[in-house]
């Protein structure tokens, strides 16, 4: 049953009576299905103790459920040529499929199985551990893991955010399955999750089927809201991390606005100055952009880092605005970090040239076209903006936001946020080097 | 040129010869307002002899720091101002040059694409700049456990000398080695119209694709005047082996297990590439990732790869996994090879097998990138352009004594190398 409906031109948007939110869109461009399920919950909902229960959970609902035995889901989406996956962020928990088109009622049936009644075999939970401790373990074989878990650590003192996603060995190992399970009964149920459908599908038909497979789903109790607010940051902070590892790293990090804020579109652009393009909206775009970012210049063809990025993401609660750099063995970090400060005062104290400004936006405007291409990218913008901006339409919106700021946008939002009292610098020192 | 009709949505793939012969395959795609071009030279890392370990890769990345015509510092800045995403893949076979735009941009990414491979000016200061930000990245890669393990892993499995024996990248000391004469002497031979395909694949139709490639490459000299296949030695299996490299800091072992197999040419291809489908990549990483992960939890990922390439390429296992899990998760990979080998591919997974693979198809083609690389390999491997009708019958032809013969015949077990790179 349909509880309320909204449409746009480019998807619809409806409500089940369970709460269930649901949009979909129509692409006949090729006979392929993208099929996500968002779940509000993530590394923002986790306490210490539990911190990475979010991304277990999200790996035991491939185990099966109801109708779908261990080992099911997979070899019912590979047979017919499909693919899947999922990924826990802090702000949510995915899960994708993408299929021949003739194959939406495999979909539908998989995630209308696994959304009350995935099985938490207690062997299963037990084999799982050590998966997701494996998937750290990877992880940790990269300096730049440490650094930015250290960093997230110290940014931060009361927002759970500081956690992370993956979690700390000593939490992975203590984790009971009644606990994940418990997780799962608190946070999987149709009124905290939005189905997003693209794809070579009449929106009717589409529509019909989610009814036939969700309509019958019962809501479940509201989940308990995170009401943790961080206090703002009152001086800079900083870190060394010394491991073994192959040259030196440096990350800063400042406090930025959330994506409902104003100003989250200006931080958007402002990164691209900084450190080049990339879709805020969805994943991939083009490689080989920014090559003449600020930060490109200063860094890599000033011949102190081999690579640098700027970056801010889209987050429920107010996030991180990050740079990151890959030193030259003999360049000390705080020779580095004087060439980033030098380009963030420099944004602060003068407007970005119009023409430099115009470029930045055709990158953007170039990257978030990209990152749009097929059925699964579509889907994820569509569901991603619907949860951090609240606002599916903000998948069209935001990125003509972006289009909208102006020079003096940047230097406000330079101003306001990349102070030193608003940041925490981190360096990845090997020990086999002095700092 | 002929247009060559193929099932709908599949390729729709269209050729061309430019008047110098450089080969052109486009194929229109409309359904994202971009395009994606893609020089694919034959000269890749398999032109190099064994004094200039990395030699194509640091020639083919310098093509983008500044040409005769255009300064790096303004390349960059007109790349950014489209919205153009320029990059550069070095393998063993190919040096691949791809500009990926917006539609309304296809003739100056177009003009740039020509001007990069005509018109390089190799910039000494640039080479200095470039060299020092490779020899950071060559310390990261060194680092890398996934990266020294299959490092290691060929180090063993081929003989000494031999191209694939190493990465593409270079070392250290050959890349602190390399002049700039090299690097035009190496681009003059190798880089000219008998060496190059050029992909067009997105929201273009195929005469405006044509006019523009024409006008600028179209009176490209240079290079050698006949293709030159960059085929490799075939060389015979490995004698098996083992081997540990201890790394620093490292929480996690990266192993590699596997054995030399065949050029992508073989009769048996198919076959081989069948039985890698259900060993490591069917439903969730194949039979590895269902053993070692699944049932034993004891990986992230586990999974095989088939690189047959111009040459006897590799057939590569590989999983992550704590250290001291190492001998059950080889002893596990070791095993279920031994059971495929013995028994094939169960009728379920034959029947799985054809389906997930064709079923696929149209997830590979949706996007241009997933189109050129098909295309791509269709051109590097002279499959035809119809390959992909003939697919579906070439798959379903095969029978389960084919698949269990050519795993038997190609990933012998007493021919196996294994490196385990990690703490």
């Amino acid at each position: 049953m349909v509880a309320t409906a909204s449409a746009s031109a480019s998807f619809t948007e409806t409500r089940l009576a369970n709460g269930l939110r649901v949009i979909t869109r129509e692409v006949h461009e090729r006979p392929l299905i993208g099929v996500w399920m968002w779940y509000r919950v993530g590394g923002r909902n986790e306490l210490p103790g539990t911190t990475g229960i979010s991304h277990w959970v999200e790996h035991m609902l491939f185990k099966g459920g109801a109708r779908f035995g261990k080992g099911e889901i997979s070899r019912a989406i590979s047979r017919r040529g499909g693919a899947l996956n999922a990924f826990t962020w802090i702000d949510c928990t995915a899960y994708f499929e993408t299929l021949p088109a003739d194959s939406l009622e495999l979909a539908l049936d998989i995630e209308s199985d696994r959304i009350y009644d995935t099985r938490f075999d207690p062997d299963e939970a037990e084999a799982e551990r050590t998966v997701v401790i494996s998937e750290r373990e990877g992880s940790e074989n990269f300096p730049e893991f440490w650094l930015r878990e250290e960093v997230q650590s110290v940014a931060w003192r009361e927002h759970p955010y500081r956690l992370g996603v993956i979690g700390p060995k000593s939490d992975l190992r203590a984790m009971t399955r009644e606990q994940l399970y418990a997780h799962y009964m608190r946070y999987y149920m149709t009124n905290n999750a939005a189905l997003v459908i693209v794809g070579d599908v009449q929106t009717e038909r589409c529509l019909d089927l989610v009814g036939r497979a969700f309509d019958p789903l019962p809501p479940g109790p509201e989940p308990p809201p995170m009401g943790i607010v961080e206090e703002p940051q009152t001086g800079e902070r900083r870190l060394i991390v010394r491991r073994p590892g192959p040259t030196r790293y440096i990350l800063l990090a400042y406090h930025a606005p959330a994506a409902s804020h104003p100003d989250a579109a200006a931080m958007v652009v402002l990164g691209a100055v900084l450190g080049g393009a990339a879709s805020p909206i969805a994943w991939g775009g083009a490689r080989g952009l920014g090559r003449s970012s600020r930060l490109y210049r200063a860094l890599v063809d000033g011949e102190l880092a081999s690579a640098v990025a700027a970056g801010y993401e889209l987050t429920l609660d107010p996030y991180l605005f990050t740079v990151d750099a890959t030193l030259r063995p003999d360049v000390e970090p705080q020779r580095a970090e004087a060439a980033v400060f030098e380009q963030l005062d420099r944004l602060q104290r003068e407007p970005v040239p119009a023409d430099e400004l115009t470029r930045t936006k055709r990158q953007l405007e170039a990257q978030v076209v990209y990152s749009l291409e097929g059925v699964t990218n579509q889907g994820f913008a569509l569901g991603f903006m619907n949860l951090v901006a609240g606002d599916t339409g903000a998948w069209e919106t935001f990125p003509a936001a972006l289009q909208a700021v102006t020079a003096e946008d940047l230097m406000r939002v330079a101003t306001t946020y990349l102070t030193e009292t608003n940041r925490t610098v981190g360096w990845f020192v090997p020990t086999a080097m002095e700092a | 040129m002929a247009a060559v009709p193929t099932p709908a949505h599949a390729l729709r793939a269209q050729r061309a010869t430019l008047t110098n012969g450089v080969d052109l395959l486009h194929n229109r795609a409309a359904a994202n307002p971009s395009v994606v071009v893609r020089a694919m030279v034959r000269a890749g890392a398999s032109r190099e002899s064994a004094d200039v370990l990395g030699l194509a890769s640091f020639t083919g990345t310098l093509l983008r720091e500044g040409t005769e015509h255009i300064s790096k510092e303004a390349l960059a800045e007109e790349l950014d101002g489209l919205g153009a995403g320029l990059s550069v893949d070095v393998g063993y076979a190919v040096s691949v040059i791809s500009i990926k735009c917006l539609s309304s941009d296809i003739a100056r990414a177009m003009e740039i694409l020509g001007e990069l491979l005509r018109f390089p000016a190799f910039p000494a200061d640039e080479l200095e700049r470039r060299r020092g930000q490779l020899l950071t990245e060559l310390k990261e890669l060194d680092d890398n456990t996934r990266v020294v393990a299959e490092r290691s892993w060929r180090q063993d499995a081929y003989p000494a000398g031999h191209r694939f024996g190493k990465l593409p990248v270079g070392t250290e000391q050959s890349v602190a080695a390399f002049q700039r004469d090299q690097l035009e002497r190496f681009f003059r031979a190798w880089y000219g119209p008998s060496q190059t395909s050029l992909i067009v694949v997105g929201d273009i139709d195929l005469d405006t694709t044509r006019d523009l490639a024409e006008r600028v490459l179209g009176d490209w000299r240079g290079g050698r005047a006949d293709p030159v296949a960059p085929t490799l030695p075939t060389t015979p299996p490995p004698v098996a082996a083992e081997r540990r490299v201890s790394m620093a800091g490292k929480t996690q072992a990266d192993l590699v297990l596997g054995t030399t197999t065949f050029d992508r040419r073989a009769p048996d291809y198919d076959a081989l590439s069948f039985a890698n489908h259900i060993l490591g990549r069917i439903y969730f990483m194949g039979r590895f990732g269902e053993k070692v992960r699944d049932e034993q939890g004891l990986a992230y990922y586990a999974y095989s790869e088939l690189s047959a390439g111009f040459g006897s390429g590799p057939w590569l296992v590989r999983a992550g996994v704590n250290p001291t899990n190492i001998d059950r998760a080889l002893e596990s990979i070791r095993a279920e090879l031994a059971r495929f080998q013995a028994d094939g591919p169960a009728e379920e997974e034959q029947v799985d097998g054809v389906s997930s693979l064709l079923g696929s198809l149209p997830r590979q083609l949706e996007t241009n990138e997933g189109m050129a690389a098909v295309l791509g390999e269709i051109d590097l491997y002279d499959l035809g352009l119809d390959y992909l009708e003939r697919y579906p019958d070439i798959i379903r032809a095969l029978t389960r004594d084919q698949v269990t013969a050519a795993a038997r015949t190609w990933l012998p077990a007493d021919h196996l190398v294994t490196t385990i790179a990690g703490p």
